[in-house]
């Protein structure tokens, strides 16, 4: 199911100026990334600080003091 | 086009994002937002806030952790950000079944404006029910 506009007016309209505004500066197409090179090393330490809730416990904490974030 | 949350933004700066998300940012086909950008930065990198998460970051050593760091400090290009300027007027047109808190609402609006999906590492429901709502294609991916 894909987003209908039709169905709601004043969003189709202010999509289609925010669409036209970034198209004007660019910022609707980001430049391709470069290929980041990374070792082995590097890739389980990483990993480790997301499996062992080291970084959902850090987002938890924001989104606690600011529920907008949440 | 993909809209991703804070972890896997991490996660491809690091170049350590599952494969056909690295490789979307390696054809210019990322976004991400205001709030999980700020979230994100947030996260690591804010004094006030410092805990086991940044002690884990900076001891993940050189260099990928130096250029992490440096693309948080200054987003590269090849991560889409739509300035709010665009974005407010889309965030207070949504009409959604439930209350959207800014975080879900700056989601929902750039998935629209960019015509992209959602694609996340964690879960959120808030943002999930939007895209839902709206029929943006929501997903979550586990790492690799």
């Amino acid at each position: 199911m894909a987003l209908d506009l039709d169905r709601y007016p004043s969003l189709r309209q202010a999509v289609e100026r925010a669409r036209a505004a970034a198209e004007k500066d660019g910022s609707l197409h980001p430049l391709p990334g470069k290929h980041i090179e990374t070792t082995p090393a590097f890739r389980e330490a990483f990993a480790k600080i997301v499996a062992d809730g080291t970084f959902a416990e850090a987002v938890a904490t924001i989104a606690e003091h600011d529920p907008d974030l949440a | 086009m993909i809209v991703v949350d804070d972890l896997a933004l991490l996660e491809v700066l690091a170049g350590v994002a599952e494969p056909a998300m690295q490789q979307a940012f390696e054809s210019g086909e990322v976004f991400t937002t205001g709030c999980w950008y700020y979230r994100l930065a947030n996260a690591l990198l804010n004094n006030r806030l410092e805990g086991a998460l940044t002690a884990a970051f900076r001891a993940l050593g050189e260099p990928e952790q130096v250029q992490v760091q440096e693309h948080l400090d200054a987003l590269p290009p090849s991560v889409g950000l739509l300035d709010y300027r665009k974005l407010i007027p889309i965030m207070t047109t949504l009409e959604t079944d439930r209350q959207l808190n800014m975080l879900a609402a700056d989601a929902i609006a750039t998935a629209i404006a960019v015509g992209g999906d959602i694609v996340v590492r964690t879960d959120a429901p808030l943002v999930r029910a939007a895209a839902a709502q709206f029929g943006i294609a929501y997903e979550v991916v586990e790492s690799r």
